[in-house]
């Protein structure tokens, strides 16, 4: 098992009558991505900056290898964060914006041309960053969270205005350098982009944890198949059907079934003699199946039925 | 410390309207002392209390007259140094590498402090050279051996970081650099100057920017604070505005 190095605290941040954040706690492994997934608005952002302590928490706290993030010494040797890739003074060059980050954290200037030629950005150093494009800004942002070589990295939507191979250049950073056994957290509303990136998954809606484990293991509970059945019969059908080993759960005159293939609940009620008047199977996309997840996190929650039958909705 | 201080000079002359901000100070406050060196007539006919031919004291003022103007632009450089941080969300950045704030915001006061001392040094010497030339020119010349030569000129000197720290308190409480230019550059041009006008023995007194600036008046006002007393209550407000702006900085999110 990988060590913890990245560990959210009951964090919990109010602006004003909203609660953007509540009583999140989650941990981040060492050596692997870590998606950080949530819709918009659910507090992806607000959580990333309590963790560098640029907005307090109100309660709660995250802490690096045991140390908030104010007790670091040289903050970007440990952690680097790309927040957003506009937080660059317009007429400054990359190079200074880059130089006066390095000055303050005794990182030596070499390694600010080092980091320009990783991202691509070279023969722009000594241009004004306002002129950049937005992946040229992120390709900055990239460069300025890897200035310190640290540890553990936070990326905010760091794919946010990338071409597609951008994106890709994007992903493969980033597990290289959890390859490379540093510790990666990256955020996005994006399920499918995750899942190609990320090897564990923390979900929130609406600033509350919904779910923390392993990619393979929520794509799989979340985008599953499934059979709606609609008979005069159903209680009996169903009960045949859950004989087979499937899991069933009853709507009125209907239910759904997962765990087993329309063409055998079509053989079973032929055999019975059960009218069917609808055998549909159905298949949820990731996406689908994400917004599902965090349509009504609450709800969800409470443990109370999801509206619509399927993986995704399935308590685990 | 030192690291610190470095990148917050390299901040601040790497922002283009900084540097444009920079020259525009030095062409004012050089440029008007020495227009007004040139033109200003040397017998008053309104009376001899404005001879500049009979006050070598006048004289001197009138060179360094720019520094008027000069310094409440270093107020705005002051506000600059933090506003435009908030303005392009660069604080951010700036927090994420210095968490501990007060560290940061100290680094930003003393290059503060160090470059208004070291542009008004500059500028003083330059308007004094110029002016001197034109004055001398004119058969009058300059003539620092005079009382009140050199608290006027160490008195301008000063009075630049005070300013430039006012300014940069004022853009820490507010965090926004329109508002805060707006309040650095009306306060001590339209607001003190009604205030003192009208209620000069009683509020006007207590008023800081002009409190400050009683360093370099050629006579001293009895309903006003004495030249240095005024300048310490000056800077007092000026330290005061700093304190209450970085932990209102420090506190809030970034
Ligand atoms: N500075 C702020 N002042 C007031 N409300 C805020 C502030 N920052 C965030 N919020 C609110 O907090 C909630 C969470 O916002 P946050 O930006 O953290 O979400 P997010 O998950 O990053 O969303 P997105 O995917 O759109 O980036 C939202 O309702 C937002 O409106
Ligand atoms: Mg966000």
């Amino acid at each position: 098992m990988c060590a913890v190095v990245l560990v959210a605290h009951d964090l919990t941040k109010r602006f004003g009558s909203t609660i953007a954040v509540d009583r999140l706690s989650f941990e981040v492994h060492e050596g692997r991505v870590t998606g950080f997934l949530g819709p918009n608005g659910s507090g992806k952002s607000t959580t990333m900056r309590m963790m560098l302590q640029l907005d307090r928490a109100d309660r709660g706290s995250a802490t690096f290898d045991g140390r908030r993030y104010r007790e670091l010494r040289h903050p970007l040797r440990e952690v680097g964060a790309l927040l957003d890739a506009k937080y660059v003074h317009p007429t400054r060059t990359a190079r200074n914006h880059l130089r006066a980050m390095a000055l303050t954290n005794g990182i030596p200037y070499p390694r600010v041309d080092e980091m320009l030629g990783l991202v691509g950005l070279e023969e722009v150093a000594t241009k004004r960053v306002g002129g950049f494009s937005l992946g040229m800004n992120q390709r900055l942002g990239l460069a300025a969270a890897m200035l310190g070589d640290p540890h553990t990295l936070l990326f905010d939507e760091p794919v946010n205005g990338l071409d597609p191979e951008g994106i890709l250049w994007v992903r493969n950073f980033m597990r290289t350098l959890a390859g490379e056994g540093r510790t990666v957290l990256v955020s996005s509303h994006m399920l499918a982009e995750m899942a190609l990136t990320a090897q564990d998954l923390v979900v929130i809606g609406r600033g509350r944890l919904i779910s923390q484990g392993r990619v393979e293991d929520f794509v799989r509970d979340a985008a599953g198949s499934w059979v709606e059945v609609r008979s005069p019969q159903v209680a009996e059908l169903a009960q045949l059907v859950e004989a087979r080993g499937a899991r069933v759960s009853m709507g009125e005159g209907a239910f759904s079934a997962s765990g087993i293939e329309a063409a055998t609940i079509g053989e079973l009620a032929a055999e019975n003699g059960i009218v069917l008047h609808e055998l549909s199977p159905k298949q949820a996309s990731l996406e689908e199946a994400f917004l599902e997840v965090t349509r009504d996190a609450q709800q969800y929650r409470s443990g109370s039925p999801v509206r619509r039958e399927s993986g995704a909705g399935e308590p685990r | 410390m030192i690291g610190l201080i470095r990148a917050e000079w390299l901040k601040l002359r790497s922002v283009r309207s900084n540097v444009v901000l920079m020259v525009a100070i030095a062409v004012l406050a050089v440029g008007l002392g020495a227009l007004l060196c040139a033109v200003v007539p040397l017998d008053d006919t309104a009376g001899a209390e404005n001879d500049l031919g009979v006050y070598p004291l006048l004289r001197l003022q009138i060179a360094t007259a720019g520094f008027g103007l000069g310094l409440a632009l270093l107020g705005v450089l002051g506000v600059q140094v933090i506003g435009q941080e908030y303005r392009f969300n660069t604080i951010r950045a700036t927090f994420a590498a210095v968490p501990r704030r007060g560290r940061a915001l100290v680094a930003k006061v003393v290059v503060v402090v160090v470059a208004t001392l070291t542009i008004a040094a500059s500028l003083i010497a330059l308007s004094l050279l110029v002016g001197g030339a034109i004055l001398s020119s004119r058969g009058v010349g300059l003539d620092l051996s005079v009382e009140g030569a050199w608290r006027v000129l160490v008195g301008t000197w000063l009075l630049a970081p005070g300013y430039a720290l006012a300014g940069f308190g004022i853009g820490m409480i507010l965090r926004q650099p329109i508002g805060s230019i707006v309040a650095v550059l009306a306060w001590p041009m339209v607001i003190e100057p009604i205030v003192v006008a009208f209620l000069r023995s009683s509020v006007g007194r207590w008023m800081p920017y002009n409190a400050g600036s009683q360093v370099v008046e050629r006579v001293g006002d009895p309903d006003l604070l004495s030249p240095w007393g005024g300048f310490a209550y000056f800077c007092a407000v000026a330290v005061l505005l700093c304190l209450v702006g970085g932990v209102m900085v420090s506190r809030r999110d970034a």
